[in-house]
């Protein structure tokens, strides 16, 4: 029988319409992660309006998208892959110290783990959570998905969250690294880095996934899919291969990752009182990851004696590149000649082996 | 596992991991500098110098 779906709609989806045009919104009128808002937003709109049963089981196109390609983690590490080609890794190996400010920022996935646990969610659902720490969108997601896979309402919260955060690195990140460094120590210029050899760029995805394959495995569809996508643009003979990876391949899973999660943004899996909690709980992870490389970013200038400027601790967060421009930008803020980005995308790259090391490891204890 | 071990055992292998990849990335970057990439560039001076002073019509 014909139904119309004006007299079938609830308030909840109604209130998600809006969500979803304010998404649409922000994407394009205020080119906040338009690539990812822009499709997010109006698959939230498809997955809204009644009776059209695209979000339905078996067939529905929403239903399927999510089940097969987001669900099953094959999205995030496509786009992981991605990720690779379009990242340089030269300033961390220029300065592989800086691996460890990386390795810092991931404390705020553990502090947000630990207060999740704290406000009342049990414990993969507090995991999930924490990841929004570490400011990666596809990491995120695909440790959602393997830790909370039969609850979308955990997963659309922490996805939604993760990319809106990183949306909001310049506006988050500043005023907790102005609170943790004084202005003698931002106005720290830092010298030029060396050189790094192609033969040096080559190895070190090979080697990073060996390594990391073989202490962490369960973090190895990550960091391998990194590693895979930055051997293809660093050997320079696969150039083709690093073209598709980063651009066609990545495009058509940024659009499947949009529609996959509108899928799970549907009224009555989103409007909870847990959604408003993991939204706050984010922002927590999102700030005291920021202040966990500071602070060791601290300790860098106090064992260089001033030479390390420790604002580019803040950068060991893996919002790449924006961690790094803020930084840049705080530097010149206060002294114009300061150029701290290549400084800064060291621990900011590292910060994406970091966090996806850190979901490895919570999907390794807990999945 | 409690939520205290799974904060202590992800911290602590978080940093053993990112510990033994900044010596790794030290000790081949250290390694590779100096048995391949001087090696390389050092054929590669000559060979510019053996071009130049070809090209004046040296030998």
């Amino acid at each position: 029988m014909f139904e119309v779906g004006l007299f079938a709609i609830s308030w909840q989806e109604v209130a998600m319409l809006a969500i979803g045009l304010l998404l649409v919104y922000l994407g394009i009128a205020k080119k906040m992660e338009p690539l990812l808002l822009g499709p997010i937003g109006f698959a939230v709109i498809l997955a809204n309006l009644p009776l059209t049963g695209i979000t339905e089981a078996p067939s529905g196109l929403l239903y399927v998208v999510y089940e097969e390609l987001i669900g099953t983690g094959i999205i995030p590490l496509i786009i992981f892959l991605g990720i690779g080609t379009m990242t340089d890794f030269s300033p961390l190996l220029a300065n592989p110290k800086t691996f460890l400010l990386g390795a810092a920022a991931q404390l705020g996935i553990f502090l947000a783990l630990g207060l999740a646990i704290i406000v009342g969610f049990d414990l993969n659902a507090a995991a999930s959570i924490g990841i929004i720490g570490g400011a990666d969108g596809p990491t995120a997601i695909y440790a959602a998905t393997q830790l909370v896979g039969e609850r979308p309402e955990i997963i659309a919260a922490v996805t939604v969250s993760a990319y809106s955060y990183m949306a909001l690195v310049p506006i988050i990140q500043p005023p907790i690294i102005k609170a943790l460094t004084t202005k003698k120590q931002r106005q720290i210029r830092m010298g030029k880095m060396r050189e790094v050899s192609q033969l040096e760029k080559i190895v070190f995805p090979i080697g990073v996934t060996i390594i990391v394959g073989l202490i962490v495995p369960s973090a190895l569809p990550l960091v391998g899919m990194l590693m895979i996508g930055n051997l293809f643009q660093t050997s320079g003979v696969m150039d083709r291969l690093s073209d598709t990876g980063g651009n066609a391949l990545m495009d058509i899973a940024t659009i499947m990752l949009g529609l996959g999660v509108g899928f799970l943004m549907t009224g009555g899996t989103f409007i909870r009182i847990s959604t408003l909690k993991i939204l706050l709980l984010g922002v927590f992870a999102f700030a005291t990851a920021t202040a966990g490389g500071t602070l060791f970013g601290q300790l860098y200038y106090k064992l260089s004696k001033g030479k390390i400027n420790p604002m580019i601790g803040a950068a060991g967060v893996s919002a790449v590149p924006m961690a790094s421009r803020v930084v840049q930008k705080m530097g010149q803020e206060e002294d114009a000649g300061s150029h701290l980005l290549m400084h800064a995308m060291g621990p900011n790259v590292a910060g994406v082996i970091g966090s996806a090391t850190a979901a490895g490891i919570l999907i390794g204890l807990l999945a | 596992m409690t939520p205290l071990e799974v904060v202590v055992i992800g911290i602590g292998v978080v940093f053993v991991t990112l510990t033994i990849l900044t010596l790794s990335t030290y000790l081949f970057g250290k390694i590779i500098n100096k048995f391949f990439v001087e090696e390389e560039d050092e054929k590669e001076e000559i060979a510019a110098i053996v071009a130049a002073v070809q090209a004046r019509g040296g030998q």
